[in-house]
């Protein structure tokens, strides 16, 4: 080569040149394809994480759609986070009635004091936690650097970073899956990060979970219908089978369709079987009335139901019983009336009692109404009887008053008598003068205008009470007064009126005298029977709070507390047989109480009894 | 009786069930009552403590080792995940199993090995088979840890080791390794396996260079300064998508460094010994790997090849099958690089390599295995650290 000429030189160094060249472009080419080739393993093992990833939620996914266990499909969504996406841990909460969570299933928590607590954790959907949610994220994310989104979150569930799904397409999720790392082992787990790349795995998870979740839901409430459809059927047919009522239902025409054992009982057959097969118009076989089954078509026909519906019906042996028959119509989507369904209760032991119960009805008001009468004959004997008493009262003061008269006329007839005599001794001693005759006419006249007064008085006593009459009171207690004058001046016995105002009572005047010559005459008996040193008689006339009151108090010492109670019944008396009939204040109590609605009642002054009448003013 | 064993696995998250359902599995496979030894593999996200609390309860207290991994392998499975766990439950008369421990490698990888050495050389019988080791992945140097391991254990041959690094699935700073009752990190387990046992083994990668030869031109022990006389890191970018402001884990399994295999194991393991970078430094510009590197060595930046893989697989399989020839084994154990995981195969491509391999050699074997930070098998009789290789072991 060394030998070679310059142009053979020229063109080996050209060469080499080239070939350094080329084997430069080589070197990067190699170094280029080293480093594509880092990037194709890299790429290589992104790609084997997804397969696996996706192999796995196919598996998942294949395991749970052949599966209605909510339980099942809850525990493995919680595996297959730690599993197959390498959390370390993650907790799936389901929403009960309210809207709180309750962790159903967990996986990850290894200590057994850490399992317990994460298995008590309970949230609730407005939870400051799950803010984002309620803002409309569609997760929380909570990363080992940002702020929890609620306080304490991070140490109710035992994970430093985590993120939070709602499962379900509800409104209020279903389910919420928790899923995260401890910070001391976050390092060999996945990591939480917001980036879409690293949720794309769990997106893909919930989307599946949440499906799934929305079917087993949709299967479980489907269920649950079927369950209480079961059993509403089992309660029903329970219901049927065992009624004490007779439950059936009836075509529109007559026949019928179905009928428990109590109805086949009711009605005479051994079976609902064979009471369906026998009869086939209920309106001719089974209805006493045709008018009654007319009737009762009609009210179906027109309100769709008929309630209490009383009628007889034939049992198969031709007896009649009553029934109570309640029925509703049953109708189709087009509101065409399929069936009538109904109840019967046998009333006739009901009806027996009712008429039973009519006829002692009619029994008891007769006697009621001949008892009523025999009660109105006993008030109006009871009622003739103290108009009799009044009256035998009224006598007894009657032949009191006599007794007065002709005591008050003694001293009058003795001065008449001496009178006509002093006229016929004068006459024969001295003749009669003008003068004489004029005077001894005149004293005559007097006395025997004293005598017509006491006549009057008499009369005033004994007039008839025709009509109630407004008087004052003062007005009867002076005429009684007066017919009592002469008694009560035998025994010095004096009276002090003390009268405030002039007090009038509206009722009947001659009872009210009859009342007050009663109590007046008790009074004197009492001061004569006492010896009273100095007889009084008190009356006090006054009005108070609307009423008319009148006193009358002795000092005759009071009424003996013994008696004190008995002093107005009818027949009590303490005079002895000759001198008291015991009615006086018996007669005084019913006049004042019952003519003049007004009371009369007896106490005890330190000097003696005191009898107070008070009336209304107006009764 | 001769040798049971079962392997049980679990992906349950829980760990006390996960350990619970894995042993007793295990013990149901391999057909016993009580293990005498129980090796387990698991991945990080569980509560370490609990889980292996829960296999030593299933296991009526059997000893243990093991270690964490990046996923876990058994017949017809391997789970690369944060929770997954394996157990391998062995009850034998004819073979035996010791194990011990050290924690703590501040001292230096050496120190390590001369104490772990200490502890393990009461358990040395004549009849030792070989030693297994779990070591913490994040921060291990293997050249100097096993010269002074064989230096101080003196036993008259090098026994073979096997094993892997820990793993921590790149979620965590810490891997685990563990020894009965203990979980520990920043430690190495070991177990020696004793009695009537033979081993078949393979070790393939699967790595091309993708330029031409590269120098080291500062380095020091297992830290690489810089390459053709600028940073490291420097050096690497125009291969990596967004330069260094990538995620380095994501760039240390697509890319790693090949250096010229020494002459006395090139015959059986290739032209290049591959090397993890385990770990950087932006500022200073340099890149860790987990054996020591001299300045002026001769280095290419490597890459995967899936086939070339796939090949190595085959030619492991046919290769114990030879050594096995009309033997069954009583038990595989497969150390898987982290780089041959899911972060080159899809997941049904590595299943079903997986299966091939184990319809290979037998699919109803005990088969135990992990994915870890990097993996230790001999090689033409030296003991050695690999990256992105698959070290596949039988028990005979």
């Amino acid at each position: 080569m060394e030998n070679g000429s310059p142009t053979d030189k020229q063109a080996l160094e050209q060469q080499l040149t080239a070939l350094r060249r080329e084997n430069e472009e080589l070197a990067q080419q190699v170094k280029r394809l080293i480093r594509a080739e880092g990037k194709l393993y890299e790429y290589q093992q992104v790609l084997d994480l997804q397969l696996n990833e996706y192999k796995g939620l196919y598996d998942l996914s294949r395991r749970l759609s052949g599966s209605f266990y909510i339980q099942g499909l809850f525990r493995e969504t919680v595996q297959y986070v730690v599993q197959q996406l390498e959390y370390e841990r993650a907790i799936l909460l389901r929403r009960e009635e309210t809207v709180t969570y309750r962790v159903l299933a967990l996986d990850g928590y290894y200590d057994p004091s850490e399992k317990e607590q994460a298995a008590a954790i309970t949230m609730k959907y407005g939870a400051p936690c799950l803010s984002p949610l309620l803002a409309g994220r569609e997760h929380v994310t909570c990363t080992a650097t940002s702020t929890e989104p609620g306080n304490g979150c991070r140490r109710r569930l035992l994970m430093d970073e985590f993120l939070v799904y709602p499962l379900g397409h509800d409104e209020v999720p279903h389910a919420l899956l928790v899923v995260g790392n401890t910070a001391v082992n976050a390092p060999f787990h996945r990591r939480v990060q917001e980036s879409d790349q690293a949720l794309l795995s769990m997106g893909n998870l919930v989307g599946l979970v949440s499906s799934i979740l929305d079917t087993h839901i949709f299967f479980e409430r489907m269920m649950e219908a079927r369950e209480q459809e079961r059993v509403a059927e089992a309660k029903y047919r329970s219901l049927f089978e065992n009624a004490a009522e007779g439950i059936f239902r009836r075509t529109p025409e007559g026949r019928y369709l179905d009928a428990n054992p109590a109805l086949a009982h009711m009605m005479g057959y051994t079976s609902p079987e064979e009471l369906v097969a026998s009869i086939t118009d209920i309106g001719t076989e089974v209805y006493v009335d045709p008018a009654s089954y007319a009737e009762m078509q009609r009210v179906l026909a027109v309100h769709g139901r008929a309630e209490s519906f009383e009628t007889q019906i034939y049992r198969k042996d031709g007896s009649v019983i009553w029934v109570s028959l309640s029925l509703r119509a049953v109708r189709d989507s087009e509101g065409k009336v399929l069936f009538y369904e109904g109840m019967s209760e046998e009333i006739t032991k009901r009806k027996i009692a009712e008429a039973a119960l009519r006829e002692s009805e009619q029994k008891y008001r007769q006697l009621s109404e001949a008892l009523e009468l025999r009660v109105q004959q006993a008030v109006d004997e009871l009622r003739q009887k103290d108009k009799m008493l009044i009256m035998q009262g009224r006598q007894a003061v009657m032949g009191e008053m006599l007794s007065n008269i002709a005591h008050q006329w003694r001293q009058p007839l003795n001065m008449l008598a001496l009178l006509v005599q002093d006229v016929q001794l004068t006459h024969r001693q001295t003749g009669l003068s003008e003068e004489f005759i004029c005077e001894n006419v005149r004293r005559s006249m007097e006395i025997i205008q004293q005598m017509s007064q006491t006549i009057d008085d008499f009369r005033y006593f004994y007039r008839p009470d025709r009509e109630k009459l407004e008087f004052t009171v003062s007005e009867p207690l002076d005429k009684a007064l007066a017919l009592l004058n002469g008694s009560l001046r035998i025994h010095s016995i004096e009276i002090q009126v003390l009268k405030t105002g002039e007090p009038a009572i509206k009722g009947y005047l001659g009872e009210f005298v009859q009342v007050l010559l009663n109590i007046l005459i008790n009074a004197r008996d009492a001061l004569i029977a006492s010896r009273a040193a100095s007889p009084l008689i008190t009356v006090r006339l006054y009005e108070e709070g609307g009423e008319t009151v009148v006193s009358i108090a002795d000092n005759a010492g009071g009424i003996p507390e013994e008696i004190k109670e008995k002093i107005f019944e009818p027949y009590f008396t303490t005079k002895g047989p000759d001198q008291g009939t015991g009615i006086g204040l018996f007669m005084c109590k019913t006049i004042i109480e019952k003519s003049m609605n007004g009371r009369l009642c007896a106490r005890n002054s330190s000097e003696g009894a005191e009898f107070v009448i008070t009336v209304p003013k107006t009764p | 009786m001769g040798t049971s064993a079962g392997v049980g696995f679990s992906l349950h998250k829980n760990p006390a069930d996960a350990g619970k359902e894995a042993a007793l599995q295990a013990m149901e496979r391999g057909g016993m009552a009580k293990p005498d030894f129980v090796f387990v593999f698991a991945t990080v996200g569980y509560d370490q403590e609990l889980l292996i609390r829960s296999v030593r309860d299933a296991t009526a207290d059997a000893p243990l080792s093991g270690c964490s991994g990046e996923g876990v392998i058994t017949a017809g499975a391997a789970a690369e995940t944060n929770f997954g766990v394996c157990v391998l439950a062995i009850a034998s008369d004819e073979v035996s199993f010791a194990n011990a421990y050290v924690q703590g490698l501040d001292a230096g990888y050496a120190r390590a090995g001369e104490l772990l050495a200490e502890q393990v050389r009461p358990l040395l019988h004549a009849d030792a088979v070989a030693c297994f080791l779990f070591a913490d992945g994040l921060l291990f140097d293997f050249d100097p840890f096993r010269d002074a391991f064989e230096r101080a254990l003196g036993h008259g041959r090098p026994l073979p080791l096997f094993g892997g690094l820990a793993a921590n699935n790149l979620s965590t700073r810490k891997t685990y390794q563990y020894h009965d009752d203990q979980v520990i990190s920043e430690g190495i387990c070991c177990v020696v396996m004793s009695g009537n046992a033979r081993l078949a083994w393979g070790v393939n990668h699967g790595c091309v260079p993708v330029g031409t030869r590269r120098t080291i031109t500062r380095c020091h022990g297992n830290i690489i300064y810089e390459i053709d006389g600028i940073p490291a890191l420097e050096a690497l970018k125009e291969y990596i998508e967004d330069g260094s402001g990538s995620d380095w884990n994501k760039v240390t399994l697509n890319l790693c460094l090949g250096f010229k295999t020494p002459e006395h194991l090139r015959k059986e393991y290739g032209e290049y010994i591959i090397r993890y970078m385990m770990d950087k430094n932006d500022q200073e510009g340099w890149v860790s790997i987990q054996s020591d590197v001299t300045p002026g060595s001769a280095l290419w930046i490597m890459r995967r090849d899936k086939e070339l893989m796939r090949e190595g697989l085959q030619a492991i399989s046919q290769h114990i099958r030879e050594q096995l020839g009309e033997n069954r084994p009583k038990l595989v154990m497969q150390f898987e690089c982290m780089g041959r995981g899911r972060v080159v195969y899809r997941e049904q491509e590595k299943i079903e390599l997986l299966k091939s391999l184990q319809d290979d050699l037998g699919a109803e074997l005990p088969w135990i295995g992990f994915y870890s930070y990097a993996e230790i098998g001999p090689v033409s009789g030296y003991n050695c650290i690999h990256n992105f290789t698959s070290v596949l072991l039988a028990v005979y």
